[in-house]
C-alpha cells in the first residue's frame, strides 16, 4: 500500500512586486520551487529525497505535511486526497503523519519544559491515548530515545544537540504515527552523535513499523539508510529508484556528478582527484530552457536545450528525466 | 632537511565563562612543513577552532594562553607585539578562511572594494606597478569567478555561498601567504560546490606552495586533501600521523571509533556508536579524557593522563594501550 | 505530570536567576514599600491626610510629623502614603489598558496580515506621530483633567508601543520551527497562539511594562504638577509637588518628600525590569551542539 502518493505537485513562490511592477505591469518574480513532482512512498519503506540547495526537497516535505499550500497537483495519504478528506479523515492524517524538523533547537519551544513539549501532541489530539496512560507513554518514549526521566523537568537549552534531536524524535512518536517526515535529521550533529541518531531511527522504524520520508543532503547517510531515493534538481525529480541501484549505477548525469562529488572516505595512499561538476545551480527564478541541467551537463546535446525531459519509467523500478540517460 | 614552518609547543588555552574554566587546548604539540597540508579533525568541543584562532592571535578576550609557544618561521609569534603581528603577519603571511562565508564579507561594501583593500594594504609587493583593479580581476578569475570585472562592482549578497568562498580565497591567496588556516571552509556549502572548492584548493597549493591547516569534522574531506592528520579530542591532539596511516592503521581508540562511525554500504549492519557524550571542557574526567567511552580502557587510564608515544611509522598517539588498538576489529 | 509541577519548576527557575542579582533585592524593597503604601495606605498612615491644623503649618520634620507638615497643617508623610494610590492606579490602570488593547490589536495584525494589518499599523502610527506631551495635553484639554481621564489617556498614548512589539514578536514566533511542528500536528491557530505565541512574547511585554510603570508615574507627577491631572483636594505625588514648590524655602520637605518618593519608585521598577529581562531569557545558558 502506498502511504503517500504525490501527483504533479507544483509550488511557486511569488516575490512581492514593487511599485514598478504594479505600474508598468511587469509581473512579480516567480520562484519555481517545485515543478510537477510525482512519486509514491510504500508502507514500510524509507524514501529519501536528495539534492542541493534550492532543489525543492524541503518544500516538497512541507507540502506533504500541508504546512504550505500547493499550487497544483494532489497529495494522497493512504489513498485519500488531502483536499477531499472529511474532518475525521484529516484528523487521522494529522495524527499519523509526524514531522521531525531540521533545526533541532528551534523546533523546541525554549520557554517550555520538555515534559510540556512532549505532552503537546495529546493536547492537540485528546483521546488518542487514554488520559491516565499519557504520562506513562511520555516516560516510555523518553526512555526509548535514550534519555532519562529527569529530562522532563528541564528546558531545551539544557540539552546538547544530539539530545535535543532525540526529544524531537520522541515527540514525533507520541501519537503512534505511521509516517514520519524527517527533515535533515543528522545535520549539525557530530559524527558519533549522528551515528547514534541513525541507529535510533532505524530501530524505531522496525519496532513501530514506520515509513520515513528522509530529506537530506548527506549522501553517505542516505545510501546507508534509505530503500528508495529521489534526486532533485531545480524543483524537479530527475531520477528516482532503489537506493542501491541509483548509487551504483546512476542514469542521470546530475546524479552521477552528485555521487562523484561526495568526498568519500578513502584509504588509498595517493590523494584522489575528485571529478568536479562545473558551474553553479541556476536561480529558480529563471531556470534554463529545456532540461534544467543542460548548461552544466557534459553529455548535453541540441535537444536538451529545447525540450524539457519528463520523468519516465526505464523499467526495473527506475525513473529518469533525461533525453540521453547514461 | 626543511625547517618547520610552524611549530606549536605545549599550547594550553583556557576560556573563562560564567565562573567556569574551560580547558580548550591542553598541551598541544604540532609542527608543519612548507607546502604541507595538515588536516585537523575533531568533533565539537575538541578545540580545533581554538587552534586556528590562536595561531592568528584572534582569540576572544575570555581566552588566556596559560602555557606554550607558537613558532612561525622560527619566531615566537606569541611574543611579538600586536601591531607588528597585525602589520606583517596576520592577513599577510598567515591568512584565514572562516567557516561561514555568509557572514564573512561586509554586506555594505562592494566586493571589489573589500578585495582591493587587501591588495592595497597587504599585498603591494606582489603587484608592483600593476593596476590594483587589474590585480583584483586577475586573482578572482584565477579562483574561478567568471566575469570578474563585472563582479567586482557587486555586493556580497549577490554572490552565492560558493562564490563568496572563492572571494575569500582570493583575499587569502593574493598576499601569497606561507600559511593558510581554513576553518571548515566547505561545511556550509553544497556537495558539488564543495568538490569544486576542494579541487581549486588542491591547484592553489601546488601553485603557491602554501601550507594549509585544514580544520574540519568531515573525514571524507580530510582523506582527500590532507598530507598529515591531527585528531583532536577534548582539547588534546590524541593522534598525529600521515593520512594513510591514520585511516588504515589508527592507533588511538577514538580515531578508530570515529572511522567506524561512518556509514558504509551495508545497510544491514548497525552503525558503530561511541557510547557516552563529549565531555564538558570545564568538567573533564580524570586521567585520559576519552576513558569513559573507550572500549580498551583499563585502570591506568582512569588515573593517569597519557603522554605521547612515538610510533614506528612516524606518528604519535596519546594512548597507553595503543598497541592493542585494532585488535577488536 | 501535573501541570502544577511544571509551573512550579518554571517559577523556581526564574527565581534562582534573580537571587544572584543585587538589583532584585533593592528593587524588591522599594516595590514592596510602594505596594504597601498603595494598598494599605489608610491603615499605615500615622495621621489623617486631610485633617488641617492651621496652628501647626509648615512645621519641620519631628517625631509626630516625620516629614513635617504642609501649608494647611496636614501631615506630609500621611499625604505621601495616601498619594501612592493614585500613582498606582495611573501606572497599573493605564498599563492594563495599553497592554490588553495592544496585545489584541498586535496579534490580530500579525495573524491576519493584509489590509487589517495595514489598518492597525496605521492606527498605531497616527498615535505615535504626535509627540506624546502634545497628544496628552490636547486630550486632557478635551476630556477634562482627573485621575480617570489620566488613566485612559495615558493608556491610549502608550498602547501603540505594545501593539508594535506584540505584532513584531508574534510575526517572528510564527516563523519558528516549533510552531511549524505544532501546525503539522494539527494545532488550531487558537491553540498555537495561547500555547506558543503568548508565552514567548510575554517576557518582552513584561519587560516593557516594567519600564513603563516608571514613566507612567513620572507622567502623573508631571501632569498633576501642571494641574492637569489629579485635582485637589484629592492628593497625589504630583499635586504635592505643586504645593511644595510654592513653599520651597519655608518648608522644603513638602517638595523633597514627594520628589524622593517618585524617584525611588521609578528607580525600583527600572531595576526590577533590568533584573527580569536577564532572568527571563532562557537562551543565555545554551550548551554547544
Amino acid at each position: 500500500m502506498n502511504i503517500i502518493e504525490v501527483r504533479d505537485l507544483k509550488k511557486y513562490f511569488y516575490k512581492k512586486s514593487g511599485v514598478l511592477h504594479k505600474v508598468f505591469g511587469v509581473g512579480p518574480q516567480v520562484i519555481q520551487a517545485v515543478s510537477k513532482v510525482s512519486f509514491n512512498i510504500e508502507k514500510g519503506n524509507t524514501m529519501a529525497l536528495v539534492g542541493e540547495s534550492g532543489c525543492g526537497k524541503t518544500t516538497v516535505a512541507r507540502l506533504i505535511l500541508n504546512l504550505i499550500e500547493k499550487e497544483a497537483g494532489q497529495i494522497y495519504f493512504k489513498g485519500k486526497a488531502l483536499d477531499e478528506m472529511s474532518e475525521e479523515e484529516y484528523n487521522d492524517y494529522r495524527e499519523n503523519a509526524a514531522f521531525i524538523a531540521q533545526d533541532f533547537r528551534s523546533s523546541l519551544n525554549p520557554r517550555k519544559l520538555v515534559g510540556e513539549i512532549l505532552a503537546e501532541p495529546f493536547r492537540i489530539h485528546p483521546g488518542v491515548i487514554d488520559k491516565e496512560r499519557e504520562e506513562a507513554r511520555i516516560k516510555k518514549m523518553v526512555d526509548l530515545v535514550g534519555l532519562n526521566e529527569e529530562a522532563l523537568l528541564k528546558f531545551p537549552h539544557e540539552f546538547s544537540g544530539g539530545q535535543a534531536r532525540r526529544i524531537g524524535v520522541a515527540r514525533a512518536l507520541m501519537l503512534n504515527p505511521e509516517f514520519i517526515v524527517c527533515d535533515e535529521p543528522t545535520s549539525g550533529l557530530d559524527l558519533s552523535i549522528s551515528a547514534a541518531i541513525i541507529n535510533l531511527m532505524k530501530e524505531l522504524k522496525e519496532e513501530f513499523d514506520l515509513t520515513y520520508l528522509w530529506i537530506s543532503h548527506n549522501l553517505n547517510v542516505v545510501r546507508y539508510i534509505s530503500d528508495y531515493v529521489g534526486v532533485m534538481y531545480l524543483g524537479r525529480i530527475i531520477e528516482i529508484g532503489k537506493t542501491k541501484e541509483v548509487f551504483n549505477d546512476p542514469s542521470h548525469p546530475y546524479s552521477e556528478a552528485l555521487i562523484e562529488s561526495v568526498p568519500s572516505f578513502s584509504k588509498e595512499k595517493k590523494k584522489i582527484k575528485i571529478k568536479t561538476l562545473e558551474g553553479e545551480v541556476p536561480s529558480p527564478i529563471d531556470p534554463p530552457p529545456g532540461c534544467p541541467f543542460h548548461p552544466r551537463c557534459k553529455y548535453s546535446q541540441a535537444k536538451c536545450k529545447e525540450v524539457v525531459p519528463i520523468l519516465e519509467n526505464k523499467g526495473n523500478n527506475r525513473e529518469v528525466a533525461c533525453h540521453f540517460p547514461l | 632537511m626543511a625547517e618547520n614552518l610552524l611549530e606549536i609547543e605545549k599550547l594550553k588555552i583556557i576560556y573563562k565563562r560564567r565562573e567556569k574554566r574551560f580547558l580548550a587546548l591542553d598541551c598541544v604539540n604540532l609542527d608543519l612543513k612548507e607546502g604541507e597540508v595538515l588536516g585537523v579533525v575533531g568533533e565539537s568541543g575538541s578545540g580545533k577552532s581554538t587552534l586556528g584562532l590562536s595561531i592568528m592571535r584572534l582569540l576572544p578576550p575570555q581566552a588566556r594562553i596559560k602555557n606554550g609557544e607558537i613558532f612561525f618561521k622560527g619566531k615566537n609569534i606569541c611574543k611579538i607585539n600586536e601591531k607588528k603581528f597585525n602589520r606583517e603577519m596576520r592577513g599577510k603571511e598567515i591568512t584565514y578562511i572562516p567557516q561561514n562565508p555568509q557572514s564573512s564579507l561586509n554586506p555594505v561594501f562592494k566586493v571589489g572594494r573589500q578585495l582591493k583593500d587587501i591588495i592595497k594594504y597587504r599585498a603591494q609587493e606582489n603587484f608592483q606597478g600593476q593596476d590594483i583593479n587589474k590585480a583584483a580581476v586577475e586573482i578572482m578569475t584565477k579562483m574561478g569567478i567568471a566575469d570578474a570585472e563585472k563582479r567586482l562592482d557587486e555586493y556580497p549578497h549577490q554572490f552565492s555561498g560558493g562564490m563568496k568562498q572563492r572571494v575569500l580565497l582570493s583575499m587569502a591567496f593574493v598576499t601569497n601567504p606561507a600559511l593558510l588556516i581554513a576553518d571548515e571552509p566547505t561545511t556550509a556549502l553544497d556537495v558539488t560546490v564543495e568538490a569544486q572548492i576542494l579541487g581549486l584548493l588542491a591547484d592553489l597549493i601546488k601553485e603557491y606552495q602554501s601550507s594549509i591547516i585544514y580544520i574540519t569534522h568531515d573525514l571524507g574531506v580530510v582523506s582527500e586533501i590532507a598530507d598529515r592528520v591531527a585528531v583532536f579530542y577534548a582539547g588534546r591532539v590524541i593522534e598525529l600521523n600521515n593520512r594513510y596511516n591514520i585511516f588504515n592503521n589508527p592507533k588511538h581508540p577514538y580515531t578508530e571509533a570515529l572511522i567506524n562511525c561512518l556509514p558504509g554500504d551495508k545497510q544491514s549492519e548497525k552503525l558503530n556508536v561511541i557510547p557516552g557524550e563529549i565531555p564538558d571542557l570545564s568538567d573533564l574526567p580524570g586521567g585520559c579524557n576519552f576513558h569513559p567511552r573507550c572500549k580498551y580502557a583499563k585502570e591506568r587510564c582512569r588515573n593517569e593522563k597519557p603522554e605521547f608515544f612515538e610510533l614506528e611509522n612516524g606518528g604519535r598517539t596519546a594512548c597507553f594501550y595503543h598497541e592493542e588498538v585494532g585488535r577488536y576489529q | 505530570m501535573n501541570k502544577y509541577i511544571y509551573i512550579k519548576k518554571k517559577i523556581k527557575w526564574v527565581y534562582e536567576r534573580m537571587i544572584g542579582d543585587y538589583r532584585f533585592y533593592i528593587a524588591g524593597v522599594i516595590i514592596f514599600l510602594f505596594f504597601l503604601m498603595a494598598i494599605f495606605g489608610p491603615q499605615i498612615a500615622p495621621h489623617d491626610p486631610y485633617k488641617t491644623d492651621v496652628r501647626s503649618r509648615l512645621e519641620a520634620p519631628s517625631l509626630t510629623h516625620p516629614a513635617g507638615t504642609d501649608s494647611l497643617g496636614r501631615d506630609t508623610l500621611s499625604r505621601l502614603i495616601y498619594a501612592a494610590r493614585p500613582a498606582f492606579y495611573v501606572a497599573f490602570g493605564g498599563l492594563f489598558i495599553s497592554i490588553i488593547v495592544g496585545m489584541i490589536l498586535g496579534s490580530i495584525a500579525a495573524y491576519s496580515g493584509g489590509i487589517l494589518d495595514n489598518i492597525i499599523i496605521f492606527l498605531f502610527d497616527v498615535i505615535r506621530a504626535f509627540p506624546p506631551i502634545i497628544l496628552i495635553l490636547v486630550l486632557v484639554a478635551i476630556v477634562g483633567p482627573s485621575l480617570q481621564s489620566l488613566i485612559i489617556i495615558l493608556g491610549v498614548t502608550i498602547m501603540p508601543r505594545y501593539g508594535r512589539v506584540v505584532r513584531a514578536e508574534t510575526l517572528s514566533v510564527k516563523e519558528e520551527e516549533y510552531v511549524s511542528v505544532a501546525k503539522s500536528m494539527g494545532a488550531s491557530s487558537f491553540k498555537i497562539i495561547s500555547f506558543h505565541i503568548i508565552p514567548n512574547i510575554f517576557a518582552s511585554v513584561l519587560v516593557l511594562a516594567g519600564m513603563d510603570v516608571a514613566s507612567m508615574i513620572m507622567w502623573e507627577a508631571g501632569l498633576s504638577f501642571l494641574g492637569l491631572g489629579v485635582q485637589p483636594p484629592k492628593t497625589s505625588w504630583g499635586v504635592m509637588l505643586q504645593s511644595g514648590y510654592q513653599y520651597i524655602e519655608k518648608a522644603p520637605m513638602m517638595l523633597v518628600a514627594p520628589a524622593v518618593a517618585i524617584m525611588l519608585t521609578m528607580m525600583g521598577f527600572s531595576l526590577l525590569t533590568e533584573s527580569l529581562r536577564n532572568a527571563l531569557n532562557p537562551k543565555s545558558e545554551q550548551k554547544e551542539g
